[in-house]
């Protein structure tokens, strides 16, 4: 059985008319992937052997998650990472089977309301972690919300009740235990509200695969045994949760309502072969140190300092970063929702600079000075394929 | 090496220009130079020519020009250094006949902007003007580009939007008698601060228009250029300066690094102080570069550009007249001929003809940057017998 070792969960910092926390426009399941792995190995120092992405709805077939994810975790480029379609019940599947690697499971929610869940499980001799029993499993065909391939949204056979009563109430009967109150995930709480027995809990404010990491996080607090049931459809898993230690962030930002934006139809265009060559320095964040002590960023084939030729080393650049300046665009581009702001940002006690977009904040909302960190964003979709770096953002929003 | 001066100068008016195609502009802007000779010169006098364009159109650049202005027997050599290609050119060309290569040349620069639809322009340039990794991806637009540099110096020098609008409203005051400006109107301060904003600090009236136009210099040594006309205008320093092409890799946004080294080369080569120049053509493609300048050319000290242009100094009837021909902002901004058209305004003010006349001018200087803020260029021409 795997030890869990660290949980984070996550919200992003958008939220819409009706207060459901959305992703920015430079966000998708392989940012959030990286913002809440990050945070999860940040509470434990172990070597990974393994990444698996779990999400009921990716962004691509065949995309760059794998090699983003890897680098933007800091993660040797050959770290297995694996992406497995599903919500809740394959998520608690994967921190339920016996293992003899250490795995970061990353649960991504990307819809409304939008979150992520990590858990970094050990193998099973491990004796620092927290292993998870009575996995158990129920499966009936109720499908209710089918997704095709190449349709945008999903097919919904509209009846609630059928889908409560037969696809999940049936399957918390089969996988309820008498010594221990029931937690239901997966789907919207009001849709679930009845079929959990824990009262006082606070809602879950995820659906879908990370709500199994929310759940597990709030039930792992408790003061006795309880059994989170995650249902998708007519599947279910369900696990016993007893009172454990485990260390544990939560990662939630001030939430900044979306606004209106523009954008001018049109493509900025994309050299591939450029691309790959600073995809390294670029999604690991990765400066250059040359042998007479400069550190410069992008990386370059001559030391701008001294001139010296293929004389440097890739070195992990400092994240916390204060504006030097920063402006904000306000007319319509093509790729690019307007308004966005530029800022350049001084990495800290590095001497380096970075030119980079501001996120997860309004774009008058950071000023000269303004102390923030740097995170994984898109940056852009050119032509369809997407451009992954790093965006400034802020500790706190300043006042217009 | 030989004295170089300037022995004729002539444009055509900027605009929209959407009745003429580049190949038309050079031809009359070459004509327009060559009929402001005062004692004459035919076009087979021109032993070699430059050509600066920024926006290659209709085909190749040097070729195109040799075709249009009937100039087949001579060498053509098209130059482009971003927004600096203008004074690029001239300097290219001066050198050459300073070093005893030919005795008299044409420079001639020109762009059409508007055979392009106005809302591609700005995109369809920034992809091959911009990293294709790193600075493309992030919508990096010119605007930006020196609106990054001008808050930081607002920042530390305390300048305020105000003064910023200053510049465009006086430019334009300058370009409304000015018959080969773009933009002919007055502006108010209002106007400037109520205008639509595009990156800020810059609304839409710090900003430069999308202009088409050509001009051209015939440049001669000194041994030669009496034949021409009793009054040539000395090029007595030119420089070009360069500066880190990406934002984060700046040492000082607060400044632009490439025109303090460009009047550094340019005002050693004359041997003369900033405080000697008498009128001045600058690069006000966005309203706080203008002030910028003042300061990167040593015109005044470090956050004393306001007090310039607060007192009026920088206006004509001012000690420093300051884009008495409009500057970019009323005048226009074709980036291939802007530098020319430049060192023609200043001819002009050296040999007492210009439309906005400064009185007794007898040193004068042209300035451009571009790149989008790693090249400036330089020059510094003195009267005959002033």
């Amino acid at each position: 059985m795997a030890q869990l070792r660290a949980l984070a969960t996550h919200q992003p910092a958008w939220v819409d008319e009706r207060g459901n926390r959305v992703l920015g426009e430079d966000e998708d399941v392989a940012t959030l992937a990286v913002d809440v792995g990050r945070t999860a190995l940040g509470l434990c120092d172990l070597d990974i052997d393994r990444v698996v992405v779990v999400t009921q709805r990716p962004d691509y077939l065949t995309g760059p998650l794998a090699e983003v994810v890897a680098h933007g975790l800091g993660l040797p480029a050959d770290t297995p990472v694996a992406e497995r379609l599903g919500g809740a019940p394959a998520v608690l599947d994967e921190l339920t089977r016996p293992s003899t690697a250490t795995v970061l499971v990353v649960a991504v929610s990307p819809d409304a309301p939008a979150g992520a869940g990590a858990v970094v499980v050990a193998p099973s001799d491990d004796v620092d972690g927290h292993a998870l029993g009575g996995a158990e499993v129920a499966r009936r065909s109720v499908p209710v919300e089918v997704h095709a391939v190449g349709q945008s949204t999903p097919q919904v056979y509209d009846d609630p009740r059928l889908l409560r009563d037969r696809g999940w109430a049936t399957a918390v009967a089969a996988l309820a235990r008498d010594d221990a109150e029931v937690l239901v995930v997966g789907p919207p709480v009001r849709a679930t509200r009845r079929l959990s027995t824990i009262g006082d809990l606070d809602p879950i404010p995820v659906t879908g695969a990370a709500a199994a990491v929310f759940g597990l996080a709030a039930l792992l607090s408790r003061a006795s045994r309880s059994r989170l049931v995650a249902v998708q459809n007519g599947a279910a898993a369900a696990v016993d949760v007893d009172p454990a230690q485990v260390p544990m962030t939560a990662v939630a930002r001030p939430a900044v309502p979306r606004g209106t934006t523009t954008r001018r139809p049109g493509d900025i265009p994309l050299s591939v072969a450029a691309y790959e060559r600073a995809f390294e320095a670029k999604v690991g964040l990765l400066g250059q140190r040359c042998g007479c002590g400069h550190l410069h960023h992008p990386p370059r084939v001559n030391c701008p300092a001294c001139g010296a030729f293929d004389d440097a080393v890739l070195e992990p650049l400092p994240r916390q970063a204060i504006v030097y300046s920063v402006v904000a665009v306000q007319v319509p581009v093509p790729a690019k929702a307007s308004p966005y702001a530029l800022a350049v940002v001084d990495l800290e006690d590095s001497g380096v600079r970075l030119l980079t977009h501001v996120t997860d904040a309004q774009p008058d909302g950071v000023a000269i000075g303004s102390a923030g960190t740097l995170v994984l964003r898109k940056v852009a979709d050119r032509q369809g394929i997407p451009d992954y770096g790093y965006a400034f953002q802020p500790a706190e929003e300043v006042s217009a | 090496m030989r004295d170089v001066a300037l022995v004729g100068a002539g444009m055509i008016p900027f605009g929209e220009l959407f009745d003429q195609g580049i190949k038309t502009m050079v031809a009359r802007a070459l004509q327009a130079a060559l009929q402001s000779v005062d004692h004459g010169m035919d076009r087979s006098e021109i032993e070699a020519a430059w050509f600066g364009e920024v926006q290659s159109v209709d085909g190749f650049p040097a070729g195109l020009v040799a075709d249009a202005c009937n100039l087949q027997d001579i060498p053509v050599t098209r130059v482009e250094n971003a927004c600096a290609t203008g004074n690029d050119a001239v300097r290219n060309a001066a050198h050459a006949v300073a070093a005893g290569y030919a005795d008299v040349v044409a420079v001639i620069g020109a762009d059409k902007v508007r055979d392009t639809p106005s809302s591609a322009t700005f995109w369809d340039w920034m992809g091959t003007n911009r990293d294709a990794a790193w600075d493309l991806p992030l919508a990096l637009i010119s605007p930006a580009s020196f609106a990054l540099h001008v808050r930081r110096w607002m920042h530390e020098c305390g300048v305020s939007q105000e003064h910023l609008a200053m510049v465009p409203v006086k430019n334009h005051a300058h370009g409304r008698t000015n018959p080969h400006a773009h933009l002919r109107f007055a502006v108010t301060v209002e106007d400037v601060l109520a205008a639509p904003r595009i990156v800020e600090p810059f609304g839409l009236l710090d900003c430069v228009p999308q202009s088409d136009g050509a001009a051209a210099v015939l440049v001669a040594s000194g041994d030669v250029a009496r034949r021409y006309t009793d009054r040539p205008v000395w090029l007595r320093g030119m420089g070009v300066g360069m500066d880190r092409v990406m934002h984060q890799n700046k040492a000082d946004l607060s400044t632009f690094a490439a025109t303090r080294r460009a009047a550094k080369a340019a005002f050693g080569m004359a041997g003369i102080d900033p405080t000697d120049i008498d009128v001045a053509e600058l690069h006000d493609c966005f309203s706080g570069v203008e002030l910028m300048t003042y300061e990167d050319l040593g015109f005044c000290g470090r956050g004393e550009a306001p007090k310039l242009i607060e007192t009026g100094a920088v206006q004509v009837g001012g000690r420093l007249p300051v884009n008495p021909s409009g500057g970019l902002k009323s005048k226009g901004h074709p980036p291939g001929a802007t530098g020319v058209a430049q060192c023609v305004e200043i001819y002009e003010q050296l040999r007492g003809e210009a439309v906005n006349q400064v009185d007794g001018a007898r040193w004068g200087l042209t300035h451009n940057l571009g790149g989008p803020t790693a090249v400036s260029a330089v020059t510094i021409m003195e009267a005959t017998n002033a």
